[in-house]
């Protein structure tokens, strides 16, 4: 694991579920928060189907992570492809290669020494779904991961799985050296696993009856674990206290504090920017979704921010909030 | 006694039908006089004891209003008369002293003070001091044996009159006159008769006198360019369709008599001067020959074979051509006579054209529908399929392309005339037109009539009908104002809307002015036998395609008329299992939504761990 030499905040979007959104909201992120004056590099960590691309507008990427894999060696700035937006930067991780999606650990150690070598203010992770160690470890690497679900309540139950995943990868990675431990809580192998360590508080009292030095490394996981919930598709009330409710399970078994940075409603703008392959944020500003997305962006970076579209010139207007710690 | 009872039951009857009527009066005019029932009532019981007074109360309340009634139109009649009379001496030499003394106010200003109908008591020369002839006339208009002569004095009077004021045009003489023979055939043959009852003076002035009123207001009818066609007034527009093809019939045939007297017939003129006064141009000052005999004139002029053309030609080739006309006369009256009858007709295409809206109503989809019932087969849905084009055709489209096609300009018909004149129709032809069979026009094509002019009467009568049927064909099923006749002539009239609406009346004048065409034989004989063979044609296809509408409707009527059991049982699986419907096996928990956070946390709770984990 290579030492991080970038300062960049790592902002990775990911969810349990397929299709709730998470490339748009990934896109959309970048798109705003490079049009508040970061540097901002997306990258689509989606090996498997990657398609972060066509949301920008780029038809056949010049270079992505499957160049990256093949040749070896290629250098960062080339994989590093221009979207038309200002302080934007694009990583492709597009290739027609059937086995792509199954890459090796090694490789996802490169693209993670990759990302955190980057040079930029924001880094912003495409993951694939799943729970699998290629995603959670991207999720892992970031500073803020964003879980995102739809209101649904399947879609609900694969983001408590994929938050209590992460929480026990990031255990697990923090019992390196001692495989009994790392035992109870990797859940990856069904054989081996401890199916009883199925919750923090579960995994603590076995913990104390083991290793009672390891509870506190627990904790301290349990502690540094924060990730932020985003509901996508939110079509009423009902909807956006669903993940009220899902902060309130995960808190219940997991002990983790999860942030509600906030929801997008459902809306037919966002599907005619995919289809017409623009952001929605550049598309429409002023658009509810885009609304919801600024709130977002606003909570992520502690500012204030509001963009406006005019004879096809946005304007942004972004107020940095006092004490926020945020590139003030 | 039992008469006393009974009549005093009719007394009771009479009383509560006064009351009744008293009351109804009362209230129907907001009169609050209810009890001055009660103050008649002693009189009318008084009067209803005695039948002398009921009777003379009778008389009064029935006799009174009748013979004022009479007294009336008897004057109003006599003033015409006078009128007319006066009008005549007018233009009379004799009488021009006389003229001049009424001029110079030789009238009784009484008789304009106190005129008995304002209306008519227009003119001062009504002395009868002075018009001693109008007097004689009048009585002698009593007499049967000169009331016609006297009529045929009247009608030459005014004829006279209008020549000289002004001169009016040939077609609207024409149609009086047209009209005045329709009036007058009756009475003719009134006269002809001397068994019938004589008939009394009103009775004889009224046709004449109404025929020449009604002149003028053909004149304004004429003037205003067919304006009935929109009013839509059906029975105005037949009238006039009759009076206009008498009036045409009576030019074609005048026509033809002075091409025929033309020709070398020379004993023939004299005896067919009666016959030339029949000619409604009244213009030619031949008043004193029109004196002879009235009702010859009009009986000749509907009763073509007692001329006296057969008498006077004795030159064969001219006896030929009479003999000729004289067909054509025949044919042309029956014609006449048959389209009269169609058009008094209540049922004509209006009625066929009843279905045609229902139909248009129709989306082809319902259709296929109702022709592709489970009871239709194959051949007859390919049947019903190509049948539903020709109904499209002979019912929605064909009204409008036949209105335009078939009209026919004044033009169009002189250009006939003409045609029809120079040549000698063939009966071997006419014997063919009138065996036309409804197959032909089936079998006949748009390329059949590419090139159709108004050539020869036998090619276009038949194909009016046919060109509907078969233009219309091809054109009908989505374009609304095709026009890919060939008729060569631009039209006057303008195109009527396909809207049902507008279809009537300018079917009523595509219908008249295609009958005033008959001129010659052959279209006067042809053209009503299409007209019903199209008729035929289009009642019989609308009557199959009721009959499956009605045959479709019973179906559905039968299966709701079913009982409710039977309705039960085809809403059952057993009914379903009949249409190879299997029942699938489908077990499922009664899930609600949760309504409260706790729950959707528990149902939550409950999908995501297992069930020993919940139990931990």
């Amino acid at each position: 694991m290579s030492t991080l030499t970038s300062t960049a905040k790592i902002i990775a979007v990911g969810g349990g579920k397929g299709g709730i959104g998470k490339s748009i909201v990934s896109v959309n992120l970048a798109v705003g928060m490079a049009l508040a004056g970061h540097n901002v590099v997306l990258v689509d960590t989606d090996f498997g189907a990657s398609n972060l691309h066509a949301l920008l507008g780029i038809n056949n990427p010049k270079c992505g992570f499957q160049d990256f894999f093949a040749l070896g060696e290629v250098s960062p700035e080339k994989l590093l492809l221009d979207t038309g937006i200002d302080n934007l930067k694009f990583v492709s991780g597009a290739g027609d290669n059937p086995g792509s999606a199954n890459i090796s650990q090694d490789c996802i150690n490169i693209v993670i020494d990759f990302i955190k070598n980057l040079q930029a203010d924001v880094i912003v992770l495409d993951m694939g779904p799943g729970t699998n160690f290629n995603v959670i470890d991207f999720f892992n690497m970031s500073s803020q991961g964003i879980v995102l679900s739809t209101p649904e309540m399947t879609s609900v139950m694969k983001t408590f799985s994929f938050i209590r995943a992460s929480l026990f990868r990031s255990i697990n990675q923090q019992f390196a050296g001692n495989p009994e431990l790392q035992k109870m809580v990797d859940h990856s192998n069904p054989m081996q696993a401890d199916m009883e360590t199925y919750t923090v508080s579960l995994l603590k009292e076995k913990l104390a009856e083991i290793a009672p030095d390891k509870v506190a490394d627990v904790d301290l996981a349990v502690k540094n674990f924060t990730p932020n919930l985003i509901i996508n598709r939110a079509r009423n009330r009902r909807d956006i206290h669903v993940g009220d409710n899902l902060i309130r399970l995960v808190r219940k078994y997991l002990n983790v504090q999860v942030k509600y940075l906030g929801y997008i409603i459902e809306s037919d703008r966002v599907r005619d920017s995919v289809d017409e392959m623009v952001p929605f944020l550049i598309k429409d500003p002023q658009s509810k979704p885009s609304e919801n997305i600024q709130r977002i962006i606003g909570s992520l970076t502690q500012t204030d921010l509001h963009l406006v579209k005019q004879d096809g010139n946005i304007f942004v207007s972004k107020q940095v909030r006092l004490g926020s710690g945020w590139n003030v | 006694m039992f008469k006393n009872q009974s009549i005093q039951e009719i007394q009771e009857i009479i009383l509560e039908g006064v009351e009744t009527l008293w009351l109804t009066l009362n209230n129907g005019l907001g009169l609050d006089h209810a009890q001055s029932y009660s103050a008649i009532k002693p009189y009318l019981d008084q009067a209803l004891d005695n039948p002398l007074l009921m009777a003379s109360g009778a008389l009064l309340l029935f006799g009174l209003p009748y013979y004022l009634y009479k007294i009336r139109k008897i004057n109003q009649e006599v003033e015409e008369l006078h009128e007319k009379s006066i009008g005549q001496m007018d233009f009379d030499d004799d009488t021009l002293e006389s003229s001049e003394e009424l001029s110079e106010g030789g009238f009784d200003d009484e008789d304009d003070a106190h005129p008995l109908f304002p209306e008519s008591a227009t003119t001062p020369i009504e002395d009868e001091d002075t018009d001693l002839s109008v007097l004689q006339q009048l009585e002698e208009s009593d007499d049967d044996d000169n009331a016609m002569d006297d009529l045929q004095d009247i009608v030459d009077s005014m004829e006279s009159e209008e020549s000289d004021a002004h001169k009016n045009s040939e077609s609207e003489s024409e149609a009086a006159m047209g009209h005045i023979m329709e009036m007058a055939e009756p009475s003719a043959n009134e006269t002809e008769d001397d068994e019938k009852p004589i008939p009394t003076e009103e009775e004889e002035l009224d046709p004449v006198l109404k025929a020449l009123l009604d002149e003028s207001l053909l004149e304004n009818e004429q003037s205003e360019a067919e304006p009935p066609l929109d009013s839509g007034d059906l029975d105005d527009l037949q009238d006039q369709a009759i009076l206009d093809l008498q009036a045409e019939m009576e030019e074609s045939i005048n026509a033809l008599q002075n091409q025929i007297n033309q020709n070398g017939t020379e004993k023939s003129h004299l005896d067919k001067a009666p016959e030339n006064d029949s000619d409604p141009d009244f213009g030619e000052g031949k008043s004193e020959e029109s004196n002879s005999d009235l009702t010859d004139m009009m009986e000749e002029a509907f009763n073509w074979e007692t001329t006296e053309d057969s008498e006077a030609l004795e030159d064969p080739e001219s006896q030929a051509q009479a003999e000729e006309i004289r067909k054509l006369q025949q044919e042309m009256e029956d014609s006449i006579n048959e389209i009269t009858g169609q058009i008094s007709e209540p049922i004509d295409y209006n009625s066929v054209s009843l279905p045609d809206t229902s139909l248009d109503d129709f989306d082809d989809d319902d259709f296929d529908e109702i022709v592709t019932s489970p009871e239709t087969t194959a051949e007859e849905n390919t049947e019903v399929e190509t049948e539903k084009h020709e109904e499209n055709i002979t019912q929605i489209k064909p009204d409008n392309y036949s209105l335009e096609e078939e009209l026919t300009l004044p033009e169009d018909l002189e250009q006939f005339r003409k045609s029809a004149q120079q040549e000698v129709t063939d009966p071997q032809e006419q014997e063919n037109e009138d065996t036309l069979s409804p197959s032909l026009e089936e079998e006949l094509t748009l390329a059949d009539f590419d090139d159709l002019d108004s050539e020869t009467v036998e090619e276009e009568a038949p194909a009016i009908p046919s060109r509907e049927e078969t233009v219309l064909d091809e054109v009908a099923p989505l374009e609304p104002e095709p026009e890919p006749e060939p008729e060569p002539e631009p039209e006057p009239e303008p195109e009527p809307a396909f809207t049902a609406v507008s279809e009537e009346p300018s079917l009523v004048e595509e219908e008249l002015i295609r009958e005033e065409s008959p001129v010659e034989e052959d279209q006067a004989t042809t053209e009503p036998m299409l007209k019903t063979v199209v008729e035929q044609t289009v009642s019989r296809k609308v009557d199959r395609l009721v009959d499956r509408l009605t045959q479709f409707q019973g179906q559905i009527d039968n299966i709701k008329n079913l009982d409710p059991g039977t309705q039960k049982a085809l809403n059952t699986t057993d009914f379903l299992k009949g249409l190879n419907y299997k029942k699938a096996e489908v077990k499922s928990q009664d899930i609600k939504p949760a309504l409260s956070d706790t729950e959707y946390i528990d149902l939550l709770e409950s999908f995501i761990f297992l069930e020993d984990q919940n139990k931990k």
